[in-house]
């Protein structure tokens, strides 16, 4: 089993790095975008980091109580960021198109579905489980964050990378995806710097997939 | 499970498939879609004359709309609808019937490779397979599509027994072969099916035993390709090749690895189609329910896993070249070129199916089954059976057996039928009308029957009978004496008033919205 040395990880987390569209077309959106930048990179940093100790010895579950903290706490702030840049209103939001649609929809159920017909198609809770549903596939859309947000020279680290995540014992990064997915769910993809609360965990598959192609090289 | 409980539970899946494949059929989708036309017209025309519409005896291609389909489904429907009658019923039958038997054929795949560890999963992946949204949509069109995935399966499925017994590759390859002649995409496929299955597969059949099995079956594929091969050197045989490697606006291995992106894409499949040809959508649902996506993800896994085994190789073998013909096809998501990646895609959902049954206990089995069920033919009565009908019928070509009524109780008028946004509408007029097909064999013009295989390039206007089908010159055709049939668009207010013509008629959908409408002309001052 190869151990990569720290010079080796950073170096890789730099070439990764270079890959991140969003850096680039970040800058727009506002003057925070430096301390999103900031943070994430950090946040990826430290669970690269981790990765990297991980993939080396799967079935490890020490981790130092201090990073742990440090990262929990990086990631808090990242979610306040996600969730301030996001319009929740507008992403649940009928557009009067839309709402003409459902409407009309309604009037296609036959008389006896009725009721049925007011359920499915104009009912508040049923509306909004459907943008939630829109939302949720939004959120597993590739589309969403190849090439715009990630170019396309990482999606196959990433997926191997991905693969490799599913088979780690380690419980809190796991949490804190699961965690991100279901705030992303909500919340939508839309975002003013796109579902951002997502990218540290994309850039740390990215790794593992490269650092596992690394290793199968040796 | 004992063999007579398979065997219930067996036929009523396959009941219920058949129950919800025909129910309705002749009304949804709401109206005969151009290809369904075409394919019925010239199947009657087969059986009649022994000619296409262009009066072509027996064409290996059929010119259609110069598309020049593989022959096998119009041939078969020809002959189906010698007993049964022609119409656009026997067609969709046709589909309902594959369909039904693609069922039967994933049932026997799950039987022979164990893929699946609790035998009830065979059960419920089967029941789940036959009522997705994907095959009802396709058991219930009455043109090539699912005839050609059931040969694909078909084929498939020797393919794999063939890995296990080297014996079966004596059907395995002919049958592929035959679904070559049933559709585009699978001309392309078997070609990209056969060079990667030799290259992973190959090599059990070079052994010194099974050798001669491949080379007969090799043989009878090459006597299949008989009839192919004595037209290969004509356009017709590469004309859908224009599409390939369209690169679109951006670079064709850009182009191929964004359009492979949206086919995998679990929004693509799990929730909305971005198929811009609303013809190939249901509104508000996509091509396997939305749930489906946690078995699909679980099985991905489950298939990675375990991915030196034979099975699972095979699996993602099929996964990826499935979809190839409908990646390179051209810019644009086509979920109609995608179909035989529906196989591999149920076995991966399969595998996650599987996993949760062994999961769970008995009793929760029943209730996440039941609830599932419920829900998922809640989802399809809705968007299948009330908004489909209603939303898609402009784009199903709704209407035209109306336009045929009021033609045929006018036979001495003359009518124009504007064609400048469905260039292909006349089939319908032929169709419905019933138009004698030796008539219209003279009729047509005759360039296309003697140069048939050159793909000459089509030319939107039609005559025949008392009817033309073209676009509008306002110049003559407002002078004569006839009906010009268009839809809104055909006629702005101020063309009506300076041509001086007269709505005599309109044919509204069920929204009140006018899709045919009738002007009378010829009355206008100094013509």
């Amino acid at each position: 089993m190869k151990i990569f040395k720290p010079i080796k990880v950073l170096l890789i987390i730099g070439l990764l790095m270079f890959f991140n569209n969003w850096l680039r077309t970040g800058s727009r959106y506002d003057y925070q975008i430096i301390f999103l930048i900031l943070g994430i990179f950090i946040l990826f940093l430290l669970l690269a980091s981790w990765g990297s100790f991980l993939i080396q010895n799967p079935k490890t579950t020490i981790v130092p109580k201090a990073v742990e903290t440090f990262l929990v706490l990086l990631y808090a702030a990242l979610t306040v960021y996600q969730i301030k840049s996001t319009d929740i209103k507008n992403a649940y939001e009928y557009t009067p198109v839309q709402i003409d649609t459902q409407i009309k929809r309604m009037r296609y159920y036959p008389v006896k579905l009725t009721k049925l017909g007011y359920y499915l198609e104009n009912k508040k809770e049923t509306l909004i489980l459907y943008k939630y549903e829109e939302n949720f596939f939004s959120m597993l859309d590739i589309n969403e964050y190849f090439p715009d947000y990630f170019s396309l020279v990482l999606l196959p680290f990433t997926l191997i990378g991905l693969y490799q995540f599913t088979i780690f014992k380690q419980k809190l990064i796991k949490v804190l995806f699961i965690i991100s997915l279901f705030i992303i769910s909500i919340l939508g993809v839309n975002g003013l710097a796109g579902p951002v609360l997502l990218f540290p965990f994309i850039n740390l598959f990215a790794f593992l997939g490269v650092v596992k192609i690394l290793q199968f090289k040796k | 499970m004992s063999r007579l409980k398979s065997w219930v539970i067996l036929i009523v899946i396959i009941s219920f498939a058949l129950l919800v494949y025909t129910f309705k059929i002749g009304d949804t989708p709401g109206g005969v879609y151009v290809d369904e036309a075409t394919v019925s017209y010239n199947a009657i025309s087969i059986l009649k004359t022994g000619n296409d519409e262009y009066g072509m005896p027996h064409p290996v291609l059929f010119r259609l709309f110069g598309s020049y389909t593989p022959p096998l489904f119009i041939y078969l429907a020809a002959f189906t609808m010698k007993f049964f009658g022609s119409g656009i019923i026997v067609t969709r039958l046709m589909s309902s019937a594959s369909a039904l038997l693609s069922s039967g054929f994933l049932y026997l795949f799950l039987e022979k490779s164990k893929i699946l560890k609790n035998r009830l999963s065979i059960f419920v992946v089967c029941f789940f397979y036959s009522v997705s949204p994907w095959l009802i949509f396709n058991a219930r069109l009455g043109y090539e599509t699912t005839f050609a995935y059931l040969l694909n399966i078909v084929g498939i499925y020797f393919s794999y027994l063939a890995l296990k017994n080297p014996k079966k590759i004596i059907l395995a390859l002919p049958i592929l072969a035959l679904s070559a002649y049933t559709a585009h995409t699978q001309k392309y496929l078997f070609i990209i099916y056969l060079f990667f299955y030799l290259i992973l597969f190959g090599k059990r059949f070079l052994a010194k035993v099974n050798r001669k099995y491949f080379l007969i079956s090799l043989f009878i594929t090459i006597l299949i390709f008989i009839p192919y091969l004595s037209i290969i050197g004509s356009p017709a045989f590469w004309v859908k090749n224009l599409n390939f490697f369209d690169p679109g606006g951006s670079g064709i291995v850009e182009n191929i690895i964004l359009q492979t992106l949206i086919y995998f894409s679990p929004k693509t499949l799990f929730f909305l189609l971005p198929d811009i040809d609303l013809q190939h959508t249901i509104p508000q649902i996509s091509v396997l329910y939305n749930w489906m996506v946690i078995p699909f993800f679980t099985g991905l896994y489950l298939l990675f896993r375990n991915f030196k085994k034979l099975e699972n190789k095979f699996i993602v073998f099929l996964f990826i070249v499935t979809i190839i013909p409908a990646v390179l096809s051209g810019r644009f998501i086509s979920i109609q070129r995608a179909l035989p990646f529906l196989f591999p895609l149920i076995l991966v959902i399969g595998f996650g199916i599987d996993f949760f049954i062994q999961k769970f206990g008995r009793i929760a089995n029943v209730i996440l089954f039941s609830t599932l069920t419920a829900y998922s033919l809640l989802n399809l009565y809705r968007s299948y059976f009330v908004l489909f009908p209603q939303e898609r019928a402009i784009a199903w070509n709704w209407g035209y057996d109306q336009v045929a009524e009021f033609i045929k109780k006018n036979p001495n008028k003359r009518f124009l039928l504007d064609n400048s946004r469905n260039p292909r509408n006349y089939i319908e007029l032929l169709y419905f009308l019933e138009y004698p097909s030796d008539v219209y064999q003279h009729e047509v013009d005759q360039v296309y029957r003697n140069n048939y295989y050159a793909a000459e390039p089509q030319i939107y206007e039609y005559k025949f009978g008392n009817i033309e089908v073209r676009n509008i010159d306002w110049g003559p055709d407002s002078c004569l004496d006839q009906i010009i049939i268009g839809d809104e668009l055909t006629v702005s207010d101020a063309q009506m008033k300076d041509h001086h013509l007269k709505e005599i008629y309109r044919i509204s959908d069920f929204r009140e919205k006018p899709v045919f409408i009738f002007y009378q002309t010829g009355s206008k001052p100094g013509c």
